[in-house]
C-alpha cells in the first residue's frame, strides 16, 4: 500500500521571497546548515532561531538559541513585534517543522506566511493511536510503542498538529502476523 | 409513534438487534450492483413517513441504547468528545438547531419553550429538564455541544470554514468507522480524507469541497457512505483496534449471517446560521447479514458489488480477511 | 434557487435625512432564520411598473429572530427599488425577502479584527455587536464618513466598542490614513473593509503593499453597478435574441424573457450563474471567475458586453 496520502506532506525547497519587510527562521540542528545558505540571500531584517537542547559551536551572532520547551514562549512574546508581512520559514526535521508550524497558527499567524523545508534524517514521530504517546525518531515499521508496547504499523496520515504519523497495532487481527521491520524510505 | 426499545449493547454481550420495521427502513446505500467513489452529494430532500428520511435528524427504537453507548464510552475516553475554543459560537447554533428539530419532529419525546434567552428543554425519554439561557455556558450543566449531542444518536463533527477551505475543529465522535478524532482534529478537508483511495486522484473531494463551501441555511445536503462491522460495533475505532481487530478474523461459514454486519452512515451536511460553520452528521445504521438477506433484492445486490468492488477498497475497508465467506454466503441470491 | 420569506414592516425610522432603517417581522410564526454577521437579505419591491431587487446588511442581532433591521440609503441615481422604499413603504406592508446568504462573513479563528467602515457601508458591521458566545477577537474599528448624518450608527458603535472606535467625518477634514493604519497592525490581524469601492481599493492596495496576504484581507463591495450600456444577446441554442436594457442586469433580462439560469447571490461571487460564452466582448464585474476562464465563460448577474457589442451564450 505505497499510493501518496493527501495528508502526508511533499517538500519543495524552500525560497525567501525577499520582498517581505522580515523573514524570520527557525530551525533544529538538522535545519541549520541549510539556513545559514538561505540567510545569506537576506540583509538585516531577519531573526533567526535555532531550538535544539544541546551545546553547538560555529553559529552565526545573528541567530538566537532557544531550548525546544522555550520556543512557544518565545513566540508568545515576540509576536506583537514581527510585522504584518513578515514571513516565517521553519527547517529541519519533519516533526519540529510542523509542530512549529503549529505553534505558529496558533499565534494567528497566517498559514500563507509559514513556508517549510525538510532538512535531514527523514525519522518520523509516530502518535500510538492507542496510548496517545508519540514516538520520535522512528525510523522502520512496525515500531514498538514505547507507551504500550504495541507493534505499531506506520501510517503515511499525517497530522500537522501532532507533527506525527498514525500508529496502530499491526497485528491486532492475527496477533501471530507479525511483519518483518521495513525501513521507512520517505 | 416511535417505539424507544429498551437498552441493548453494542460491545460485551452485544444484544443489539433491529425489528422488523428497523430491517425495512434500513438506508441500502446501492443504487447498481456496482460501487465506485464519486460526489454523492445531494440536497436533502424530506423523505416518505416512516423512512430515515423523514426527518432531518432521525431518532429510531434504538434511542436508549445508543445514548447509554456513548454514556459508556465518554466514561472510558473522555477524549472522544474534543472542541476548539473558536467553535463555541456554532456549538450554540447546534444545540439551536437539535433542539428545534427534535422538538418539532419527535414532540412526544422532547419540548423546547423559548422566552427570548430563556429556554427550557424537556427530554422525555432520558428524565432530563433543564432551564438555561441561550449563549451562556455557564447556564448549561455542561458545555452546548457535549450537552445536545449526548442526547442523540450518530457521531457529530463540527467543522469551521475559512481560508476557502473547512476544518475539522471539533467532535463528539463515539461510534467511527475506524477514524480517529484526536488524531485528525484541526485537518483541513483533504487532509483528513487522506487515506481515502482513488477518489483524490478523481477530483472527487476538489468538487465536494465547492459544494460544500456553498451550502445555505435550510438548505442542508446529504451523502451516504458505507462499511462493514463484525457483530453490531458501533464504535469501531482505531483507539480500540486491538480489542475488535481479531474478530475480522474469525468468520466463518458459520457465523457469517450473524455476525457480518453492513453498516451504513447516512452523513448530513448543515450550514450552521450564525458562526457559519458547518455540521456534519454521520448517523450509524448496522444491518447483519440474515436480516439483510430477508429484503427483497438486497442480498443480490450486495454480492455483485463486493464481488465487483476494487481491491484497494476492499483493503481500505478492512473487509479482506473475510469478504469471500461473505459472497459465498450470499451466493444463494444471485 | 431560494424560497422566499414574507414579512411585514413592523418600523420604520428616519436614521438620517437620507437614510432609513426597516425593521421586518414574520408574517407567518415569530421566528425569522437565524443568520451570520455581514449577511444581507435580498427584497423584492414591486412599484407600478418594476420590480426590484436590491440587497441589504442585516443590522440586527443575531440573536434576536423576532425581527430582522436594515438600513436604506436613497441612492440619488436609484432605479427605483430605494426610492420606492423611502417614499412609498409604509409600516404594515408586506413583501418578499430572500433568507440571508452571507458573502463577507467574519472569521471565527482571528486574534484581531480590523473593522474598516466607509459611510452606508458600516452596516453589514452592525450585527457583530453585542458578541455573544465568547468570540475571542480583539476588534478594533474605523468608521470613515461624510457628515453627522451618519451619528444613528456612531452611538451604537460607541456603546458596544467605546474607545476601540475611531471616526474620521469628512466634512470636518478628518482623514483616514489607511496605509499608517495598517502598518501598526500586528502580525495575524485580518482586516475587513466594507463601503465605496474607492476604500476597498486602497485598504487592497496597501495591504499588498505591506506584505499581507491575501486571506487576511476581507472585503464585500456594496453594491456591484450592474448598469451600463444596453446591449443585445444572442442565445445560440434556441437563435433567440435578446435585449439588455441599461438599467437592469443581463440576468434580469433572460429572466425577463423567460430564459431560467440558475442564480444565488446576484453579486458575482457565488458561481451559481456561470454561463458559457461563446462570442463577445464581455466586462466582467464579477469576483467568481479565473482569469483563464473570463474568455469562456460570463457570470449574468453582474456582467455586460463591453462596448455596447453583442454577445451569444450558449442558452
Amino acid at each position: 500500500m505505497h499510493r501518496h496520502f493527501f495528508s502526508k506532506p511533499k517538500y519543495e525547497p524552500l525560497v525567501v521571497n525577499t520582498g517581505s519587510r522580515y523573514h524570520v527562521f527557525i530551525s533544529d540542528e538538522q535545519g541549520f546548515q541549510r539556513t545559514r545558505e538561505l540567510l545569506a540571500a537576506v540583509a538585516n531584517n531577519c531573526q533567526c532561531l535555532l531550538v535544539t537542547d544541546s551545546d553547538l559551536t560555529g553559529m552565526s551572532e545573528n541567530c538566537v538559541k532557544l531550548e525546544a520547551d522555550h520556543l512557544q514562549v518565545y513566540l508568545e512574546q515576540q509576536v506583537v513585534r514581527f510585522p504584518a508581512g513578515s514571513r516565517f520559514y521553519l527547517l529541519g526535521r519533519e516533526a519540529f517543522i510542523w509542530k512549529t508550524y503549529s505553534a505558529l497558527l496558533a499565534l494567528c499567524i497566517p498559514r500563507d506566511q509559514c513556508a517549510v523545508e525538510r532538512c535531514g534524517s527523514i525519522e518520523r514521530d509516530v502518535f500510538c493511536v492507542h496510548c496517545r504517546v508519540i514516538n520520535s525518531a522512528v525510523t522502520h515499521s512496525p515500531v514498538c510503542c514505547e507507551g504500550c508496547g504495541r507493534e505499531l504499523y506506520v501510517y503515511d496520515h499525517f497530522s500537522k498538529r501532532l507533527g506525527s504519523y498514525m500508529g496502530f497495532q499491526v497485528n491486532a487481527e492475527c496477533v501471530a502476523e507479525l511483519p518483518e521491520k521495513e525501513l521507512l524510505m520517505s | 409513534m416511535l417505539k424507544l426499545k429498551p437498552v441493548e449493547t453494542y460491545r460485551d454481550d452485544f444484544t443489539f438487534s433491529n425489528s422488523p420495521e428497523a430491517i425495512k427502513r434500513f438506508p441500502f446505500p446501492f443504487q447498481q450492483d456496482e460501487y465506485r467513489y464519486s460526489v454523492n452529494i445531494e440536497p436533502v430532500r424530506k423523505g416518505g413517513a416512516g423512512s430515515v428520511y423523514e426527518h432531518w435528524f432521525d431518532i429510531d427504537e434504538h434511542y436508549l441504547s445508543e445514548v447509554n453507548e456513548r454514556k459508556t464510552v465518554l466514561e472510558k475516553d473522555p477524549r472522544r468528545y474534543m472542541i476548539a475554543p473558536h467553535m463555541n459560537l456554532a456549538a450554540w447554533d447546534a444545540l439551536e438547531m437539535l433542539m428545534e428539530h427534535f422538538s418539532n419532529d419527535y414532540p412526544e419525546l422532547f419540548t423546547l419553550n423559548k422566552q427570548a434567552d430563556n429556554w427550557t428543554w424537556h427530554n422525555h425519554a432520558l428524565g432530563i429538564n433543564d432551564s438555561f439561557s441561550f449563549g451562556d455556558n455557564d447556564s448549561l450543566p455542561m458545555e452546548p455541544f457535549a450537552y445536545i449531542t449526548r442526547q442523540a444518536q450518530g457521531d457529530w463533527a463540527l467543522l469551521d470554514q475559512r481560508q476557502g477551505d473547512l476544518f475539522m475543529d471539533g467532535g463528539m465522535i463515539t461510534g467511527p468507522a475506524d477514524w480517529s478524532l484526536a488524531f485528525d482534529l484541526g485537518m483541513s478537508f483533504k487532509e483528513w480524507h487522506g487515506p481515502v483511495p482513488m477518489a483524490h486522484e478523481m477530483g472527487v473531494f476538489d468538487r465536494a469541497l465547492k459544494y460544500l463551501l456553498n451550502i445555505q441555511v435550510d438548505r442542508p445536503a446529504r451523502r451516504l457512505n458505507w462499511s462493514m462491522s463484525i457483530n453490531p460495533l458501533l464504535e469501531q475505532s482505531p483507539e480500540s483496534y486491538p480489542d475488535w481487530g481479531h474478530t475480522r478474523n474469525e468468520v466463518s461459514n458459520d457465523n457469517v449471517g450473524h455476525l457480518v454486519h453492513l453498516r451504513v452512515e447516512v452523513q448530513g451536511l448543515h450550514r450552521l446560521p450564525r458562526s457559519n460553520a458547518l455540521m456534519f452528521p454521520i448517523r450509524t445504521y448496522l444491518l447483519s447479514l440474515n436480516d439483510l438477506v430477508t429484503q427483497p433484492d438486497w442480498g443480490r445486490r450486495l454480492r455483485q458489488v463486493l464481488m465487483t468492488l476494487p481491491p484497494e477498497l476492499v483493503d481500505y475497508k478492512g473487509l479482506s480477511r473475510y469478504i469471500d465467506v461473505v459472497i459465498d454466503f450470499l451466493e444463494p441470491w444471485g | 434557487m431560494n424560497e422566499l420569506l414574507r414579512v411585514s414592516v413592523a418600523a420604520i425610522n428616519q436614521l438620517a435625512p437620507d437614510i432609513k432603517e426597516f425593521i421586518l417581522r414574520p408574517v407567518v410564526g415569530s421566528e425569522l432564520p437565524a443568520f451570520s454577521p455581514g449577511s444581507h437579505i435580498i427584497l423584492e419591491i414591486h412599484d407600478a411598473k418594476n420590480l426590484y431587487r436590491n440587497a441589504y446588511s442585516l443590522t440586527s442581532s443575531p440573536f434576536d429572530r423576532s425581527h430582522y433591521r436594515i438600513a436604506v440609503q436613497l441612492q440619488q441615481d436609484s432605479r427605483g427599488g430605494s426610492r420606492y422604499l423611502h417614499q412609498a413603504m409604509s409600516v404594515g406592508d408586506q413583501l418578499d425577502i430572500s433568507p440571508p446568504n452571507n458573502y463577507f462573513a467574519f472569521e471565527q479563528y482571528n486574534k484581531k479584527c480590523l473593522l474598516i467602515a466607509g459611510g452606508i457601508g458600516v452596516t453589514p458591521f452592525m450585527s457583530l455587536f453585542p458578541d455573544k458566545c465568547g468570540r475571542n477577537a480583539d476588534i478594533d474599528m474605523h468608521y470613515v464618513f461624510r457628515d453627522q448624518s451618519q451619528a444613528a450608527f456612531v452611538s451604537k458603535l460607541r456603546d458596544q466598542l467605546g474607545g476601540r472606535l475611531s471616526c474620521y467625518q469628512r466634512s470636518q477634514g478628518q482623514r483616514l490614513d489607511v496605509a499608517r493604519l495598517l502598518s501598526e497592525q500586528p502580525l495575524g490581524t485580518h482586516v475587513y473593509v466594507c463601503g465605496p469601492e474607492r476604500l476597498i481599493e486602497d485598504v487592497r492596495h496597501q495591504a499588498t503593499m505591506l506584505g499581507w496576504p491575501e486571506s487576511t484581507v476581507h472585503f464585500e463591495k456594496f453594491a456591484v453597478a450592474t448598469n451600463g450600456a444596453p446591449f443585445s444577446v444572442r442565445l445560440k441554442k434556441t437563435g433567440r435574441s435578446i435585449k439588455v436594457a441599461e438599467d437592469e442586469s443581463l440576468l434580469d433580462a433572460l429572466h425577463r424573457n423567460g430564459v431560467e439560469v440558475r442564480h444565488l447571490c446576484r453579486a458575482g461571487v457565488c458561481g451559481e450563474c456561470k454561463t458559457a460564452l461563446l462570442q463577445g466582448p464581455a466586462e466582467h464585474r464579477d469576483l467568481y471567475l479565473a482569469d483563464a476562464e473570463k474568455s469562456e465563460f460570463i457570470m449574468p448577474c453582474v456582467s455586460r458586453a463591453r462596448n455596447a457589442a453583442e454577445l451569444v451564450l450558449d442558452l
